[in-house]
Parts: C-alpha cells; structure tokens; sequence
C-alpha cells in the first residue's frame, strides 16, 4: 500500500478521485502532494486512457451516453488507478 | 494543471451549454413557422451567452462568485430542456417518464460543477482568496 511520506497516511480513493492530475495526489492527511512514480504511473494512466477513449468514442450517441456509458467507466477507470496504488504497482516516487 | 483543467472545464461547458443553445435556437429563427418562439429562444439565450462571458471573465480572475453565476446559466439550461421534456411527455402520453433522458442532460454539468467546486482543481480559486 503507498503511504504519504510525510505523514504516513495510506492514499485513499477520494484522493485519487479529486486530483486533475494523476501523477500528483494531494496527500488527506498532511494535504501534502504526493508525486507517482512517473515510469509506472505513467504506464498505467496510459493502459487506463488507452482503454477507455476507444469505449466512449465507440458508444458515443448511443442512448444516455453520459448516464449509462461515460459515468460507468470514467468511475471503473478511478478505481482500477486507486487499485494500483494500492497494491503497490503503482509506486510513489519516494517509495520507488 | 488546476488552471488548465478549470479553463477546459468552463469552455466546453460554456460550448456545450450556451453557444450550442444558441446556434440551435438561432437556426431555428431562420427554418421555423412560428419565428415568435424562436425569436424568444434566441433572445434568451443571447441573454445566457452574455452572462456566461461575463462569469467567465470572472472565473478567470480566479473570484469564486463567477462559478456560481456560471453554473446558474448552465443549469438553466438543464432546467428548460427538462421542462421541454416534461412538456413532451404528457402531451404525447407517453407510458413511461423520461427520467434516464433528464438525469443524462444534468451528468456532465454535474460532474463539470463537481470538479470545480470539490476536487482538488477548487484551489485554483483559493490562491485569490489569500491574496
């Protein structure tokens, strides 16, 4: 589990889910930033973002795309990267 | 990246929900029978456009009350196309009520509205508060 170097407080999903930037998690602690290794977040950001562009740009106009596709896998995308994190195949860059 | 993100975030939903009404309602006035609707849409929404520009000049001063001016006129939108829907429906008499149809329209300003007020891109706005 990645921890705030700071503080020590385990990353939690709000965390990952509030950042505009995924390589960046402000720490809920300390409020600290908390910078991904760039190599492995880098690697999964781009896993997540290849999969899912070509899901929405595919069901794009199809009926309550926002509601039914777009909602589902922007929150599926949140989850799998805060996953990572977590168990660590994801690395901060002090732990790295 | 906070301020990248807020000015993306304001300018597709100042396209998406003020210009886009806009061209609509003003290719309407040029095709439609009745042009006293139209004409009242385009109005309407010209009123919308000038107030969202306003707000955004605001937003990117980084003053907080823009936001809030800006996600007026937004749901604005949101507001009308549900009432149009409402409308709709019992003079069609529909069975079912187009509930999924009106909670699609208000996802992205509500995830637009989330991002800026509660993610971490919010900050972009704190800085002018310090000061």
């Amino acid at each position: 589990m990645s921890k705030c170097s700071k503080c020590d407080t385990n990353i939690s999903f709000m965390s990952v889910l509030n950042t505009p930037n995924p390589l960046k998690v402000k720490c809920s602690g300390c409020k600290e930033p908390i910078h991904m290794d760039k190599v492995t977040g880098g690697i999964a950001v781009l896993i997540i973002l290849a999969i899912t562009i070509p899901v929405l740009i595919n069901f794009y106009g199809s009926e309550n795309y926002w509601l039914m596709i777009v909602l589902p896998v922007v929150a599926v995308a949140e989850v799998t990267y805060f996953l990572l994190i977590k168990f660590g195949m994801v690395k901060t860059k002090d732990a790295s | 990246m906070n301020k990248f993100v807020v000015i993306g975030t304001v300018v597709i939903c100042f396209i998406s929900y003020g210009l886009w009404p806009l061209a609509a309602s003003s290719f309407l006035l040029l095709i439609s029978d009745d042009p006293i609707i139209a004409f009242s849409s385009v109005a309407l929404w010209s009123v919308a456009v000038l107030v969202q520009v306003v707000a955004m000049w605001q937003i990117f001063k980084r003053n907080l009350k823009g936001l809030h001016l800006f996600f007026s006129v937004i749901f604005l939108y949101v507001v009308l196309f549900t009432g149009d829907e409402i409308i709709v429906y019992f003079e069609s008499e529909a069975t079912t009520f187009p509930f999924f149809s009106i909670l699609n329209k208000a996802v992205f300003p509500l995830i637009a509205a989330w991002v800026l007020y509660y993610s971490d891109a919010k900050d972009f706005f704190q800085h002018h508060n310090r000061e």
